[in-house]
């Protein structure tokens, strides 16, 4: 039993340290973030997220995306994410503050989304991403994603967010394609992701 | 620390000798064990579907794209699915099934309490069939092998509970003595994967807690720290624990070294705990906890090469094998490519070569090396010398066992080069702004359908290995005396030092 108490304490220290730092202490030190008040303008960054957005984070999480997408900025001496037009500058702790759910990831087989809403404000773009990827980009390995949608039959005026699709994926006449709920949600969070204010700690690099 | 005594370096004695005492501890742990093995296998199968389903989706969006009306098949859950299904179906049970079998035998102790693990089995195998039913079902929590939603964790957990309250009593029980190095390895796999599971998941995956869950990015911080410490302090150490079992015994000979067992162990620990943020290199984290992971997975070269020293002398002194060398041929390879994944984890940590590599294919490459080349090649010679014995039936067929092996090892290896060389051309795509992510997309195309025909190599290897499995378990020859098995499944050799 003497080697099986040694053994214990060994693996438990070494242990402990490991989840003392790497898990208590960001834990403790990101609970206590505060936006960041702009000392000449007044302006709060970063504002909080509208509540569809943390409904359109469940879909986003449900279906995977996070398998090809990414959602952070490296500096600009770490990668040509600011290049590619991913974002301005790298994002920080602060960027992240009032997400009840965050999604790194660690795949680019897409697009890096931190910054998806900045560059595409459009509801009917994302719906026809969805809806039919190659539609917009023809080599993509993005799969469609039609469960998030319906065909129904069309009752007096068109929806409003009937999708506007023309060739191969147009639905048959007299009907219209619609989002889901589900649909509807997942693009309200991508239009939400914007992290496109200034904040002191991570200024934007020079050209 | 106390001189070594022998019995810390070399396997325990023959079964043969001392037949009575033996067998009744192995047949008291027999039912558990051949239950988490068979359900092993039956999950190695359905993640093989499911990895060959993601694989094709991959290349083919526009053929599949039928499948879009099906939410339970899109990617985006198959491929999770798959993932889960391979490390909590296949590589956790057999991992438990073989730490059951290993302390009992190591401890030798048989306490009246096998329906403990008998029930853990079947918790167990709910869960993960839950588990993977929710992903497809669109329950899953999109956190990369943390997917499970919190009720399976839950399920898991209680039945990890009862394998480990067993456990506890298995090595309270022991006779008095040494400690062999397989027990100091599973002593840490369970207590760490108990640790770290709970954590993660509770603070990821519990919605609406007291606690609370984990706060913007410190949920990635968590997210990294969980994946390594399964991979490094869970599989890895129960793969390596059935390696420091059997391969002195093929050999027939004592560990080589006693010192470098405890180098490699104790400095694998922290650097396995430590190591976990490289997969966020240049993320929205202090420098320090990306360096910290740097430094971890560099020294961890330490403990991976004393390791690969130890296998190294103690076979290389044998004159000549005993038992199996099917079994042996897969146990040795798996633990020569547990060496070779540290050396591609220590690469890919550094921050000059990260940058190229990370959100590339790469990563899953590696990944797949750690889990198929290492962790599910040693548990293949695992259960070729475990399951004829504990059924008391001969491996027959011995050429499907044979095809297996090479079906595998072609398999992995054009998976591993396939993603390897796509991950960086990818890489080097992204890396340049100049080239448009579609272009990145065309250029991956061929690769994304040789990774189909990978998968597709992968698939037949794991099929054959069940039909190899299910064929010892089903054919009615059964062996009736006991120099008979010793031909071809585990020869229970006594380790003689001269």
């Amino acid at each position: 039993m003497k080697r099986f108490i040694t053994l214990f304490f060994g693996v438990f220290a070494l242990f402990g340290a490991s989840w003392l730092s790497l898990v208590a202490n960001p834990y403790l030190t990101f609970t206590t973030i505060q936006p960041n008040k702009d000392p000449n303008t007044g302006v709060v960054a970063p504002q909080g997220n509208p509540g569809t957005a943390d409904q359109g984070a469940r879909v986003f999480a449900a279906n995977g995306c996070v398998y090809c997408h990414s959602q952070f900025v490296r500096d600009k001496n770490e990668g040509a994410d600011i290049d590619r037009g991913w974002g301005k500058r790298r994002t920080v702790a602060r960027d992240y503050m009032f997400d009840r759910y965050v999604f790194l990831g660690n795949s680019r087989l897409g697009a890096d989304l931190t910054n998806i809403g900045v560059r595409q404000a459009d509801p009917q773009w994302f719906y026809r991403l969805l809806y039919d990827p190659q539609s917009l980009h023809p080599a993509s390995v993005m799969p469609a994603f039609r469960y998030l949608f319906r065909t129904q039959r069309i009752t007096g005026q068109v929806s409003s967010d009937a999708l506007k699709l023309d060739g191969r994926s147009a639905p048959p006449g007299g009907y219209e394609i619609v989002p889901t709920e589900e649909g509807k949600a997942i693009v309200a969070y991508l239009i939400s992701l914007k992290r496109n204010y200034a904040l002191p700690e991570a200024p934007e690099p020079a050209e | 620390m106390n001189q070594p005594t022998f019995s810390e370096t070399v396997p325990p004695k023959d079964l043969a000798s001392e037949p009575r005492e033996l067998q009744s501890v192995e047949r008291s742990v027999r039912l558990p064990v051949l239950i988490f093995l068979g359900s092993a296998v039956f999950w190695l199968l359905v993640s093989s579907c499911l990895g060959l389903l993601a694989s094709a989706e991959c290349h083919l969006p526009h053929s599949l794209a039928m499948l879009s009306n099906f939410p339970w098949l899109t990617f985006g859950r198959v491929f999770p699915a798959f993932q889960n299904a391979l490390v909590y179906g296949w590589l956790s049970s057999a991992g438990i099934g073989v730490v059951i079998w290993l302390l009992s035998r190591l401890c030798n102790t048989a306490p009246q309490t096998a329906y403990l693990p008998v029930l853990s089995a079947v918790t167990w195998n709910i869960g993960v069939g839950a588990g993977v039913l929710s992903i497809l079902d669109g329950a899953g929590n999109g956190r990369e092998l943390l997917d499970f939603p919190f009720y399976v964790a839950f399920l898991l957990l209680l039945a990890f509970l009862l394998v480990g309250i067993w456990a506890v009593l298995v090595i309270w029980n022991r006779e008095s003595g040494s400690v062999y190095i397989s027990e100091w390895y599973i002593f840490a796999a369970l207590l760490c994967f108990a640790w770290s599971y709970t954590t993660a998941n509770i603070l990821l995956n519990l919605s609406q807690t007291s606690i609370g869950s984990a706060p913007g990015v410190s949920q990635g911080a968590i997210q990294a720290w969980y994946e390594k410490n399964l991979f490094g302090l869970w599989l890895t150490p129960i793969a390596l624990a059935a390696a420091y079992y059997l391969i002195p015994k093929f050999a027939g000979k004592p560990v080589y070294s006693y010192k470098l067992a405890l180098l490699g162990f104790w400095a694998w620990i922290p650097c396995a705990a430590f190591g976990g943020l490289t997969m966020f290199i240049g993320g929205p984290y202090p420098a320090w906890m990306v360096t910290i992971g740097i430094v971890a997975s560099v020294l961890a070269l330490i403990p991976v090469l004393a390791v690969a020293a130890n296998f190294h002398m103690t076979t290389r002194t044998a004159t000549e094998l005993r038992g199996s060398s099917l079994a042996f041929r897969f146990v040795t390879l798996g633990a020569m490519m547990f060496t070779f994944y540290g050396f591609e984890a220590a690469a890919n940590s550094l921050r000059s070569i990260g940058q190229f590599t990370e959100f590339t294919l790469v990563v899953l490459g590696q990944n797949h090396l750690f889990l198929y080349g290492f962790c599910s090649l040693i548990l293949f010679g695992v259960f070729y010398s475990l399951v004829p014995r504990l059924l008391n039936r001969q491996l027959i067929f011995e050429g499907l066992a044979n095809f297996h092996f090479w079906a595998s090892v072609a398999g992995f290896t054009l998976l591993w080069f396939d993603l390897t060389m796509g991950g960086l051309i990818q890489g080097f795509g992204l890396q340049d702004a100049k080239v448009s992510m579609d272009s990145i997309s065309d250029l991956l195309k061929p690769f994304l359908q040789l990774q189909s025909v990978a998968v597709l190599i992968v698939f037949v290897a794991n099929a054959t290995f069940a039909i190899a499995m299910v064929l010892v378990a089903l054919l009615p020859y059964r062996v009736r005396n006991g120099t008979e098995i010793s031909r071809t499944s585990l020869e229970e050799t006594e380790v003689t030092v001269a």
